[in-house]
């Protein structure tokens, strides 16, 4: 019973806008050396670093996964990734862009446009991973991504581009 | 019991609390909720959006949001989503049980005056047809036309004869949506124009024939990797329809497998009659705004196995609003039903069609 109670009433105190976490959101956002040195202090020493970015129709799949050691190109959902090695230049240049963005904040990105809901992109998505902590956007349009994350997108075509 | 309804009474108290300096307007919105609806809005964004200010409600965050950024579309999706609500609340034994379908459809018949009362039978919905073709397999025949003219029938109508592959689970809320279409009319266009692209160019080259009475579908080759896209109700005339390109419209002729079963045009009619993704686009937290469709997280491809589970539960891989290919998919679910014969009820975005 006591439970019940309890359970409705957090409800409500949810859909009321109870919980305050916009004050760290902010603070985050607009701290911009606290921002860095977040992103930064889960990159160093030798962190396992991976980033993932997809974007999937119905009828197409595109998958690109790059590590410090290799950069990996999946064109087809029933065939293969091509792989080839990251360069250093490659992976410094990755780590420069990633460092810019607040990981923290990656789930929280707003897509600039959504047509993927009804079928009019492909649907992407970018996905960091740290020593197995995933960080995921939301669902973004392909060819479209959240300014925040756009250099990184760019970059990670571009060597998508090198791949074979 | 007793605490359970003191539990309630300190509810409906908070309630009040939560509305009283909202005015009357929002009082009478928060009869229906619309806290879960998004546009261009995504749940966790909203999370952080009404904490802002602790004293508003979700749906009035979410209504401001709405209003401030892109007013026009935004505020007519809001409307017809909440006209939506009004008329499946208010439908007799709706429950969100999510169990027994089977009824009757067509709903009650002479409700009252003020409340919106849903379309009763079969709806019509007469169909253009544009081919725009830059070679001859992209010319596709009126077989091919009439094949995917019968697969909507069938599959809107529940006569598809792979009806019967629906789980058990399923097959008590797989519905006969009682909408109909009737073939009124093609347009062959001669385009050296190859792809067109998801940016509507083709309808800006060939407008829409009465768009507010006729469904209009353009048939050419998209690219991309796009096989077909819609728009939802309430968008503009002049860009209203779907598109589907050649080789995924109909099951004979110029078609490609695996999805030659005139489904994508049957998903995109959806999205065309009010339909999200069965997923909702985003997390288990992100519905379709249907009850009888159980949450997941994401869209399910080719032919997936039974069960396949996500956010807890048995995903409906074989609705036509997930993503799964032609011959794995094989049902709209009552839910479905009753969110698309909304939107033919007096005042809803597409009640030309059906008066």
């Amino acid at each position: 019973m006591k439970t019940i109670l309890i359970l409705l009433i957090s409800s409500f105190i949810n859909s009321c806008g109870g919980i305050n976490e916009a004050n760290t959101i902010k603070s985050t956002a607009s701290n911009d050396d606290f921002r860095l040195s977040t992103t930064a202090s889960k990159m160093d020493q030798n962190n396992i670093v991976t980033i993932e970015y997809s974007a999937i129709t119905r009828g197409s799949f595109k998958e690109i996964k790059a590590t410090k050691e290799n950069i990996s190109f999946q064109k087809n959902r029933s065939k293969q990734a091509s792989v080839k090695d990251c360069s250093e230049k490659e992976w410094s240049e990755l780590m420069v862009l990633l460092k810019a963005i607040d990981l923290d904040l990656l789930s929280k990105l707003e897509a600039p446009s959504k047509k993927h809901q009804f079928d009019g992109a492909a649907i992407a998505s970018l996905i960091v991973t740290v020593n197995e902590k995933s960080y995921q956007t939301p669902s973004f349009d392909d060819g479209n991504p959240p300014k925040e994350i756009e250099s990184l997108v760019k970059y990670i075509l571009t060597i998508a581009e090198t791949v074979e | 019991m007793k605490k359970i309804i003191l539990g309630m009474a300190a509810m409906s108290f908070l309630f009040v609390g939560c509305n009283n300096d909202q005015d009357e307007t929002f009082d009478e919105q928060s009869k229906i909720d619309m806290s879960d609806f998004y546009v261009y809005t995504d749940a966790d964004i909203d999370e952080a959006g009404r904490a802002v200010d602790a004293k508003s409600c979700y749906s009035m965050v979410n209504l401001n949001r709405l209003l401030k950024e892109n007013k026009g579309l935004d505020k007519k999706m809001y409307d017809i989503e909440y006209h939506t609500r009004s008329l499946i609340a208010a439908k007799p034994g709706n429950g969100n049980g999510g169990g027994n379908g089977g009824g009757n459809g067509g709903g009650p018949g002479g409700g009252g005056g003020e409340d919106p009362t849903p379309v009763s039978g079969v709806i019509n919905i007469p169909v253009y047809v544009h081919v725009i073709y830059s070679n001859s397999n992209q010319n596709i025949s009126s077989g091919q036309i009439n094949s995917q003219m019968d697969v909507l029938n069938d599959d809107f109508r529940r006569t598809n004869s792979d009806a019967n592959q629906t789980p058990s689970a399923f097959s008590g809320v797989a519905a006969d949506t009682e909408i109909n279409f009737t073939l009124a009319g093609t347009f062959p266009h001669a385009d050296s124009r190859t792809s067109w692209g998801t940016n509507d160019a083709m309808k800006a080259a060939y407008p829409p024939v009465t768009p507010e009475t006729h469904l209009n579908i353009w048939v050419c080759n998209i690219g991309g990797g796009i096989l077909g896209y819609a728009q939802f109700p309430g968008g503009p005339l002049a860009t209203d329809g779907i598109v589907v390109s050649p080789q995924y419209f109909g099951t004979t002729g110029y078609v490609a497998s695996p999805f030659d079963g005139g489904r994508t045009a049957t998903h995109e009619v959806g999205h065309y009659l009010n339909l999200r993704h069965i997923w909702g686009d985003g997390r288990c937290n992100r519905d379709d705004f249907v009850s009888d469709t159980p949450k997941s997280d994401r869209p399910n491809y080719g032919c997936p196995g039974y069960p396949t589970t996500h956010c807890r539960s048995t995903d409906m891989t074989m609705n036509y609003m997930d993503y799964t290919d032609d011959a794995c998919m094989n049902m709209y679910s009552e839910g479905q039903k009753d969110r698309m014969r909304a939107i033919f009820a007096a005042g809803g975005p597409r009640d030309a069609m059906a008066n």
